[in-house]
């Protein structure tokens, strides 16, 4: 794709990130006196071979095998297991269980065995053992990346550490800190997986982390791995416009098609380190920023420590009503209460103000339609939800939408632009599975069908496929001088009757 | 515990309003009007003070905002007269604060500015009532109010101004059209030159380019001012308030096109400039840069918006080419509103895939651009007359005149002139008249049908084949051409003038000497002008001439016999002392005794003439 389309969007947008300072100061360790762990995977069912309540549980204790990826669940401190309390989670968005654990502070660790063969077997076994997932927010497993099908091909390692999400700092952060981590992971991974190179996108304005990669880059020289500098743009981290913009590719469902895997990098440094020491990812470096905490900051706490300790022990907040965001400001969901323990997968908190913006007529200025990173047509998708019409939602391929929320952030007449086209989505998924098809697409079909057989009487043909067409005709021919006769004879039937 | 609320991501909003917007907008139209308003209070008009014409101009603005807003009040207030339940008012929001925000947040006060800057200076109030009522009542109040509405209002109220009111649509004030300068009649130029059957680049030329371009001339309020419309066009393509594509894309295929109709009909260089002049008439980049940008009323993706743009502008031009209504830019705007919807739904796949349908899609429309300017201009190609190929060392040179009669019209020719004294050819570049551009190779010029003006084109215009001698046109008058041919009208005199204008700067070239010479004998006096330069004669002009011959002054300098008897033949002697167009040194004349066969006593008297007039040349020398 050339870059300058004067036709097609924009893509991305420059927002303003939010990050200093808190990107600049030193991480604040925090422990909690307890831990809340959830005991039930993210479709909500509880998990297997649980832990009981009342026993002692060491840093690396299994609590319990969750049942959707098989991932066993980790305590993340070591001493008793209180109670098993009802918590809101964000993953499945109600009150569900949570392992209550008391903290001792003393971090006894269980550690699993290193990793001693590197097949690929091993590798994916290890990576699933050790609960690996994706820690740039969405919790994808990551061994199910890496156990691939027999005959992809895979030739590109695509780290990202772009984090475009305005006010969080993790991945500069912790990815600064532990990159080395990262370096000892790369070269297995890339083994298993027989990639020829890494590429380790970054953005071009953090300087720390930059400068990190390029030290470790240098030291490991074994490892072909390659720093690209990316614009500070937002959406540039998410999975399809970090690739199509990296490494000019683009796919349907998963990376893999496009011959990439795509990782975090804290997912790799927590692989690494599960690598090198058997290390389970028991601690998160998380962001609390936004307008509504006193002091924004990185902080370092085991997970499953809950969201209103580390506030309230650390400066407070900044005012009465807030706005909790669980993630970045830009897509990260509002949750509606301060009561939520760190999973895994979290990367940070925004707790902003409250708002309310009048939303004003839409004057199809087309702002959405010119920033949309998919190039879809957030207007005209609003417009067909709005009277009802799925149908047109999914001929304008409302499925490909990334809901990065950019449409609504450009809108000028402040329309929740975003929220109307998640609907449409939705409805849209549901309506049209796979396999079912709209009106457009049959009609489309059918085309091309009637055209491939226009293309096909201009086909040179063999010896067999003429013998084929000619014995048809014959029996075409055929069939309508038996129909003649029967006719006939009806005719003559009828008259003799007469 | 602090208290927790929920909406919907993303939780960071541009700082881009709608409102930031609009009102940059209104302040961008506005100082179009602030133009206007300078305009007519410095200007000087006739009938009236310019006072009172700067007063009206600040008059239309404002009465028009103001209907607007009332337009609004009237609309909305049935509504909000219900109880308060039905409105769903926000926390804190009493039903007229509601109310009020309401009326400014429809921006209908746009859509009034607009209207007025529409119309022409000499439009009544209550005609802008009405079509300021009509357009935001019923076209965008009714559709849905702002953001809702098909068509756009400021160019309904305009057509509906057209329609209903064309004939009190004046560019001045009072009852009579002041001078001929002024338009008489019609909203903008383009209803001038309305009619006429000819539109390639002609009309409204009383009016120079320089003028066109800084708006020196009375139209409507806003669309005259070609260069401000400029300067505010590239500050809201900058601050991204319009978009660029549409009013580039407008503005280049509408060029494109003229450029090409009038390149293929023979206007060569001028094409340039004639396309240029289209550009600034009739609101087209008013409208381009104001209306058309339209974000309610435009496609919303950019493949889209290039189709709209081109696709009006091509309607523009073929309104004003085939069907030669004033108005084209307002009727094309108004039809492709009303293909937005269909543009839309046919470019409503991903912008950023299958590129190449969409470079097919906007090129379609400059190919028929570029195959309508090629073809229209084609079909009237007028072929430059040939000049005639000068006999002997004459020397041909270029006389570029304009000349403007309030009663004969305006000319702007090109007059080729030749030492010999005779117009070789004449170029008509612009004038003022509905003249057909066959007319200088013997065509009709006038819409009658009937008249033949074979005689004067014989006598008046030089062709391929004959050049005319300058006292052809020096004795010509009125009375002249009406005797040529009754019907003749005014602007073929027009044409004699403005041809005498060149050759009367021609001639101010020579030393120019006036002789009354008295001869020995009834028959040998002369008197005229004798024109020399470089100590050589090159033309006689004789006025009155006691001779008696059979030939006339004209057929006797052009080498014709000029004795009963036809046994002499004066070919020598007008070969030698008749120029032929290199003038005739003076040592030919001085002291020649008239010796060469076919002289005459008047011949010899002729001589006379020509030393009397070379001893004057000397001794003023």
């Amino acid at each position: 794709m050339p870059k300058f389309h004067f036709l097609a969007t924009d893509g991305m947008t420059k927002i303003d990130g939010h990050k200093y300072p808190h990107c600049d100061t030193p991480i604040i360790k925090y422990d909690p006196d307890k831990v809340y762990i959830q005991a039930v995977d993210n479709k909500g069912l509880p998990l297997s071979e649980m832990v009981k309540v009342n026993d002692t549980v060491c840093v690396g204790t299994v609590l319990g095998i969750r049942n959707d990826f098989n991932l066993p669940v980790y305590s993340s401190v070591s001493g008793k297991v209180v109670a098993i309390e009802k918590k809101t989670s964000t993953t499945v968005g109600r009150l569900v269980d949570h392992f209550v654990i008391e903290n001792d502070k003393k971090y006894t660790k269980v550690n699993l065995p290193k990793l001693t063969s590197r097949t690929k077997e091993a590798v994916v076994d290890l990576l699933k053992k050790g609960s690996i997932v994706g820690l740039g927010g969405a919790g994808f497993p990551t061994f199910i990346k890496y156990n691939v099908k027999p005959g992809t091909v895979i030739d590109t390692i695509l780290v990202n550490a772009v984090e475009c999400e305005p006010y969080l700092t993790t991945d500069y952060v912790e990815g600064a800190r532990s990159v080395n981590d990262m370096f000892y992971a790369l070269p297995i991974l890339m083994e298993i997986v027989e990639a020829k190179q890494a590429i380790i996108a970054c953005k071009e304005n953090k300087k720390h982390l930059i400068d990190a990669i390029k030290n470790a880059i240098n030291e490991h020289k074994e490892v072909n791995a390659k720093l690209v500098l990316v614009k500070d743009r937002y959406p540039m981290g998410f999975e399809r416009t970090l690739i199509r913009e990296v490494l000019k590719r683009e796919y349907e469902v998963l990376p893999s098609e496009c011959h990439v895997i795509e990782n975090n990098i804290q997912t790799l440094e927590a692989a690494g380190r599960l690598f090198r020491d058997g290390e389970v990812i028991t601690r998160r470096v998380i962001t609390i920023a936004g307008e509504a905490v006193a002091t924004p900051n990185n902080y370092d706490v085991p997970v499953g420590t809950m969201l209103n300790d580390i506030v309230v022990n650390n400066g407070g907040y900044s005012c009465e009503e807030v706005k909790v965001i669980n993630g970045g400001p830009m897509c990260g969901k509002a949750v509606l209460t301060t009561e939520i323990p760190v999973l895994l997968q979290t990367g940070g908190f925004t707790i902003l103000h409250r708002y309310d913006i009048k939303a004003e007529p839409c004057w199809k200025c087309g702002a959405c339609v010119d920033h949309c990173p998919m190039g879809l047509q957030p207007v005209q998708i609003q417009m067909a939800i709005n009277r009802g019409d799925v149908e047109r939602c999914h001929d304008l391929q409302v499925e490909k939408c990334v809901e990065c929320g950019l449409c609504s952030f450009v809108c000028p007449s402040h329309i929740d632009v975003s929220a109307n086209v998640s609907k449409a989505k939705l409805m849209a998924r549901l309506k049209f599975k796979p396999g079912v098809k709209s009106q457009k697409e049959e009609q489309r079909e059918k085309i091309k069908a009637s055209l491939q057989k226009f293309k096909d009487l201009f086909k040179k043909k063999t010896p067999e496929e003429k013998k084929l067409i000619e014995e048809k005709k014959k029996e075409a021919k055929e069939a309508k001088l038996r129909s003649k006769q029967q006719k006939q004879e009806v005719k003559q039937t009828e008259k003799e009757g007469n | 515990m602090v208290k927790t609320a929920i909406q919907n991501s993303p939780h960071l909003r541009g700082k881009n309003s709608t409102f930031k917007m609009m009102m940059e907008f209104l302040i961008v139209v506005s100082i179009l009007w602030v133009c206007s308003i300078i305009y007519y209070f410095v200007g000087d008009f006739a009938n009236y003070y310019s006072v009172q014409y700067g007063l009206k101009a600040i008059g239309m603005g404002v009465s028009c905002v103001l209907f607007a807003f009332i337009t609004d009040a009237i609309f909305y207030l049935p509504i909000f007269w219900k109880d308060e339940k039905r409105l769903k008012l926000a926390k804190g929001e009493t039903r007229v604060k509601s109310y009020f925000k309401k009326l400014i947040f429809n921006y209908s006060y746009v859509t009034g500015l607009l209207i007025a800057l529409l119309f022409p200076i000499g439009t009544p109030v209550y005609v802008l009532f009405v079509c300021t009522f009509i357009s935001v009542f019923i076209f965008k109040n009714l559709f849905g109010g702002f953001g809702a509405n098909i068509f756009n209002p400021a160019i309904i109220g305009r057509v509906i101004g057209q329609i209903a009111f064309a004939g009190q649509l004046k560019t001045y004030l009072g009852e009579n059209a002041p001078t001929s300068e002024f338009l008489n009649s019609g909203a903008s130029l383009t209803s001038q030159f309305a009619g006429t059957s000819n539109s390639i680049g002609y009309g409204f030329s009383q009016i120079s380019t320089l003028n066109l371009f800084i708006g020196n001339y009375v139209g409507t309020l806003g669309e005259t001012f070609a260069i401000v419309i400029i300067i505010l066009a590239v500050y809201l393509m900058v601050r991204k308030i319009i978009d660029w594509r549409v009013v580039l894309s407008f503005v280049v295929t509408f060029y494109l096109t003229y450029f090409l109709i009038n390149l293929c009909s023979g206007k060569g260089v001028n094409s340039f400039e004639n396309a240029f002049r289209q550009l600034c008439v009739g609101g087209a980049l008013f409208g381009a840069v104001f209306c058309l940008t339209d974000p309610v009323t435009s496609p919303v993706n950019r493949t889209g918006k290039i189709i709209f743009a081109t696709g009006s502008a091509l309607i523009t031009i073929v309104i004003r080419i085939f069907a030669s209504a004033p108005e084209g830019m307002a009727y094309s705007i108004l039809v492709m509103n009303m293909l937005v919807p269909m543009i839309d739904y046919f470019t409503s796949e991903r912008t950023n895939k299958h590129m190449w349908k969409k470079y097919t899609a906007i090129s379609i429309i400059p190919a028929a651009s570029i195959i309508l300017g090629c073809s229209y201009g084609g079909v009237n190609y007028v072929a430059p007359v040939k000049p005639v190929t000068p006999t002997g060392d004459v020397v041909l040179s270029k006389i570029k005149v304009s000349n403007n009669y309030a009663d004969y019209g305006h000319y702007e020719l090109n007059v080729t002139v030749g030492t010999d004294f005779k117009v070789y050819q004449i170029e008509i570049l612009t004038h003022s008249y509905t003249l057909e551009d066959s007319w200088i190779q013997g065509g009709s010029h006038s819409h009658v049908m009937e008249t033949d003006f074979t005689e004067f084109v014989n006598t008046y215009i030089p062709t391929a084949s004959k050049a005319i001698s300058f006292a052809t046109y020096d004795n010509c008058s009125l009375s002249d051409i009406n005797n040529i041919q009754s019907n003749s009208t005014e602007a073929t005199y027009g044409l004699v003038l403005a041809v005498q204008k060149a050759i009367n700067e021609y001639k101010a070239e020579y030393t120019k000497i006036t002789v009354d010479h008295k001869g020995t004998q009834y028959f040998d006096s002369f008197s005229g002008n004798v024109y020399i330069n470089d100590d050589k004669v090159y033309y006689t002009e004789i006025t009155d001439a006691s001779i008696e011959m059979d030939c006339t002054i004209d057929e006797f300098l052009n080498g014709g016999s000029h004795t009963t008897d036809t046994s002499v033949d004066s070919t020598e002697f007008s070969e030698r002392y008749i120029n032929r167009g290199d003038g005739i040194p003076f040592s030919v004349f001085e002291g020649t005794k008239v010796t060469v066969a076919g002289a005459t006593i008047t011949s010899s008297g002729y001589i006379d003439f020509v030393n009397e007039a070379i001893q004057q040349y000397k001794a003023s020398k």
